[in-house]
C-alpha cells in the first residue's frame, strides 16, 4: 500500500448499532489524532459515521456508507460542500484547502476562497480576485474586482460596475458589458442582465433568449427560474413558458 | 432473552468489524473497508459530489490516497 494516510490513533465515539433481522445500522462519530511534526499529536479531523451492514450468510457487509465531517478544531471555517476533491477551510483568518484525509493540501495563504471547479478555484489576493490549480498555482494573476467559479469552461469576472467572462487561460472572452444581477453558465446559457432587462446568452455571447426578465436562475435540467416584475415562471431553452408568470 | 444476546453479539461483531477497518486505514490500508464491502455498496464522502456506487469504484476512489489497492467483492 501507499501509506499516504497516517491516524497515530483515532477514537471511536458512542457506537450504536441497531440490529433488525438481516439489517444493522451502525452509527458513531470519530475523532483521527495525527502527528503534530515534533513527536507528538493533535486532533485531526472529526467524523460522523453511519454504516448500513447486510448479513450475507455468515459475515456482514457493508451495503452503504455516510461520512460526513463534524469540526475540525484546527480550522475557524470550512465549506459545507468540498468539490474536486478539495475543500476550503480557515485558518488564522486566512484560506487554505484541505483534502479528504484532513490534510492541508493548499497552505492557508488567501484573503478569501471559493471551491474548485473546472480545475480551478478563484481565491483573493490583497483585494483582487485570481485562480488556481490544484497544486496552488496562481494560474490567472489576481486582478479582478470580483471573480466567480468557473462553470461550463468560462467563469464570471468584473474589474468594475459590469460582469463579463473569462476562459480558463484568463483571456476575457465575454466583454465586461452584463449587470450584478447576472449569473454563470448551465446547459449551455447563462442568465445575464443588459440595460433592457435580463435573459440568456450563450457561449459567444449571442442573445439566445431575449432579456425580458427581472432577473433568471440557472437552468437545471431543461428549466430556468425567471422572474418579472411581479411574478415567477419557468422556460425552456426556447424561452418559451412551460409555466406561465405566477404570483 | 436469546435474541437480544444474538443482537448483542452482532452488535460486537459489526463494531469489531469497523475498528478493524479503522486500524488499518490509519496505516495507510483501506482493506479493511474494501473487504468489508459488499458488491453494490454506495458511498457518500463529504469531498465528492456525487454518490459512489458499486465495489470497484470505492478501489479506485481509495487508490490516490493509499496507493496500489487490490480487492474484490464476492455477490451475496
Amino acid at each position: 500500500m501507499g501509506g499516504k494516510i497516517h491516524v497515530v490513533r483515532y477514537e471511536m465515539l458512542n457506537p450504536y448499532v441497531v440490529v433488525d433481522g438481516n439489517m444493522a445500522l451502525l452509527t458513531y462519530n470519530l475523532v483521527n489524532y495525527i502527528s503534530d511534526g515534533r513527536g507528538g499529536e493533535a486532533v485531526g479531523t472529526r467524523w460522523n459515521s453511519t454504516t448500513v451492514y447486510h448479513r450475507c450468510g455468515d459475515a456482514w457487509k457493508t451495503i452503504h456508507s455516510h461520512w460526513s465531517f463534524t469540526s475540525h478544531p484546527a480550522f475557524q471555517a470550512m465549506t459545507a460542500e468540498a468539490t474536486e476533491g478539495l475543500a476550503w477551510v480557515v485558518v488564522n483568518n486566512r484560506f487554505g484547502y484541505i483534502d479528504s484525509s484532513g490534510r492541508v493540501a493548499i497552505r492557508a495563504s488567501f484573503d478569501e476562497a471559493a471551491n474548485f471547479s473546472d480545475g480551478l478555484a478563484p481565491v483573493k489576493v490583497e483585494e483582487h480576485w485570481g485562480y488556481i490549480a490544484k497544486t496552488g498555482r496562481m494560474v490567472i494573476r489576481a486582478q479582478f474586482e470580483s471573480g466567480y467559479p468557473f462553470s461550463e469552461g468560462l467563469a464570471r469576472v468584473s474589474t468594475g460596475d459590469k460582469f463579463g467572462f473569462i476562459d480558463k487561460t484568463g483571456r476575457m472572452v465575454l466583454p465586461e458589458q452584463y449587470g450584478v444581477l447576472s449569473g454563470d453558465f448551465s446547459e449551455g446559457l447563462a442568465g445575464v442582465c443588459v440595460q433592457s432587462g435580463c435573459g440568456y446568452i450563450d457561449q459567444k455571447g449571442t442573445m439566445i433568449i431575449p432579456a425580458q426578465y427581472r432577473s433568471t436562475e440557472p437552468f437545471r435540467q431543461g428549466l430556468a427560474e425567471v422572474h418579472t416584475t411581479r411574478a415567477i415562471g419557468y422556460i425552456d431553452h426556447q424561452g418559451k413558458y412551460v409555466w406561465q408568470p405566477t404570483q | 432473552m436469546a435474541e437480544t444476546t444474538e443482537a448483542r453479539t452482532t452488535a460486537d461483531q459489526i463494531v469489531m468489524l469497523e475498528r478493524n477497518a479503522l486500524d488499518r486505514w490509519g496505516k495507510g490500508d483501506p482493506g479493511g473497508f474494501l473487504d468489508v464491502y459488499g458488491a453494490d455498496v454506495t458511498y457518500f464522502d463529504p469531498l465528492t459530489a456525487m454518490r459512489i456506487d458499486g465495489h470497484q469504484a470505492m478501489v479506485d476512489y481509495y487508490r490516490p490516497w493509499v496507493g496500489r489497492s487490490t480487492s474484490s467483492a464476492t455477490r451475496c
